[in-house]
């Protein structure tokens, strides 16, 4: 056998081979309208649109049950007492008479039981009906089903859609499952309960709890009155004005305004950036920074590989990060801050603080109550707000100590350092034991421990006007 | 001038290229889904192929 015939022989192998390859693909993957079956072509070329509206009486307190497959669904308020289904069909075929004939056998289907209409086409008995059709069609007719749906008002409403938008409005609760395209749901007087899996979310005016599950799109919600449950995989979420906020989210960031309850979330590589949350917030996430302003509880928060900046809380703030700082400001309960790899910046902290950093430093400007403060490689700097009378103890090992002492205080002293010096320079102490290394002494009556260390660094206590003139 | 010699892999890729314009053809108008005809009918290229070598053989083995 020639080569040439060889390799022609091959090549004809190899390119059946491809095709009955992409084929199987094709009929196995299913990756949406705009993948492979609109390649495919079912999904383009001429089409021909048809119409038809359908009625039926209900009791009052029916509920509405829509399905559809591939188009969009619109469901707003009607006349009472009736539920009127208008069927948008879209048909992609060449020819008019036959698209008809086609559309003319696509009908609504609805049935009453147990108190729910359901409403939904034929499309999937044509949908396997028309494969093939005739010795030289191989393929599906493509068609498209869109229902525009008039309830009674205050009407429960349920939806389920494949391919196509779904559009709510103006019904007394929803729920709605939406897998290739976005949701549009507003003004819901009851619970609304949401699963979006490919598509954007866009919620407003919830007033019962709402529930909202999305994979890969955002979500923007606003006006949720009552609690919120978010489960996000893959997507943005934006929220204004909700009650109770809870989020758990896998890839995608957090920005929220106006929590009215507490906020918590459990994310994984999401920024979350909130502010006026009047009850408590507590949020974790990784690999990217936390920002909460103006909590009106207390405020904890963890981040991995990132950091978190705090300010505004009316309780207590708890902050644990790596990689990145905390800046923590105007704090009315106890602050707890640990970084590992940063620094700690906190100012107008009201009752003390408990505060590790490992590799950077430490600065606590402007605070009252207790504090105790460590910092591994890096250096602490305290900054009292008014006279100190609590109780305070800061270590550093690679790094100095210095305190700035406010007129009026009056406290036990205990300064020591390993290998660094001491500069203790303040009017009214009173010595009982000074070394270079160690120095014991009380300021005015006395009072709570002040304990300074530093074992590779000096320690400095000044007065704070002195300071603030340097 | 001497006759050209037939043969039969021309066929197969002639009979090929023609059919898969059609089909593309077929396609473009709607009337067709390309893959699914493209593996229904790819095969019948070896079966033209084939007939076109047993053609060339009969007839060389007559002359």
């Amino acid at each position: 056998m020639k080569p040439g015939k060889v390799v022609l022989l091959v090549g004809i192998l190899a390119a059946g081979a491809t095709i009955e390859t992409a084929d199987r693909i094709r009929a196995r993957v299913d990756v949406g309208p705009f993948g492979w079956v609109a390649l495919g072509g079912r999904f383009q070329g001429a089409a021909f649109t048809y119409e038809a509206t359908e009625k039926k009486d209900v009791p009052a307190g029916t509920r509405a049950a829509v399905e559809n497959g591939f188009g969009t669904v619109d469901v707003r308020p009607g006349a009472p007492g009736v539920i009127e289904v208008k069927l948008r069909k879209v048909v992609f075929m060449p020819k008019e008479a036959k698209a008809r004939e086609f559309a003319d056998r696509l009908v609504v289907r609805s049935e009453l039981a147990g108190g729910v209409l359901r409403v939904t086409t034929n499309r999937a008995e044509l949908e396997r009906e028309v494969e093939p059709i005739g010795p030289f069609r191989f393929g599906s007719i493509g068609f498209e089903t869109h229902l525009s749906v008039r309830v009674p008002p205050g009407t429960e409403v349920e939806v389920k859609n494949e391919h196509g938008i779904v559009d709510v409005a103006e019904v007394a609760s929803a729920r709605i499952e939406s897998s290739y395209d976005d949701v549009k749901l507003r003004d819901v007087a009851g619970t609304a309960n949401v699963s979006v899996s490919h598509g954007d979310a866009t919620i407003d005016k919830i007033t019962g709890e709402l529930q909202i599950s999305a994979r890969y799109g955002d979500v923007t919600l606003a006006d949720a009155s009552a609690g919120v449950k978010i489960n996000q995989a893959h997507g943005d979420v934006t929220t204004a004005r909700t009650g109770r906020l809870s989020l758990e989210t896998q890839y995608g960031d957090l920005s929220s305004e106006d929590v009215r309850g507490d906020l918590q979330v459990r994310g994984e590589h999401s920024a979350v950036t909130a502010s006026r949350i009047q009850g408590g917030a507590d949020v974790e996430t990784s690999y990217d920074d936390v920002k909460l302003t103006d909590v009106g509880a207390d405020a904890r928060v963890k981040v991995e590989h990132g950091g978190a900046t705090l300010s505004g809380i009316k309780g207590a703030a708890t902050a644990e990060t790596s990689y990145n700082d905390v800046d923590i400001e105007q704090v009315g309960g106890a602050v707890t801050a640990s970084v590992a790899h940063g620094s700690v910046r906190a100012s107008r902290i009201a009752a003390g603080a408990r505060v590790k950093a490992d590799g950077d430093d430490i600065l606590l400007d402007g605070f009252r109550g207790p504090v105790e403060a460590e910092a591994q490689r890096g250096s602490v700097r305290l900054v009292p707000d008014g006279p100190l009378v609590g109780s305070l103890s800061a270590r550093a090992t690679y790094g100095d100590v210095q305190l700035q002492v406010p007129p009026g205080s009056r406290f036990e002293l205990q300064a020591t350092t390993d290998s660094g010096s001491l500069d203790v320079t303040l009017p009214g102490l009173t010595t009982s034991e000074s070394s270079e290394t160690r120095l014991v002494g009380r300021l005015g009556e006395g009072g709570s421990l002040v304990q300074l260390s530093a074992s590779h660094g000096d320690v400095r206590i000044s007065p704070r006007s002195e300071v603030a003139n340097r | 001038m001497a006759a050209r010699r037939f043969k039969p892999e021309g066929v197969a890729l002639g009979a090929g290229l023609l059919g898969l314009g059609v089909l593309a053809t077929l396609a473009n108008l709607g009337y067709v889904d390309l893959l699914p005809s493209m593996r229904l009918t790819w095969p019948f290229v070896l079966v033209i192929w084939g007939v076109a070598e047993l053609y060339n053989t009969f007839s060389a083995g007559r002359s």
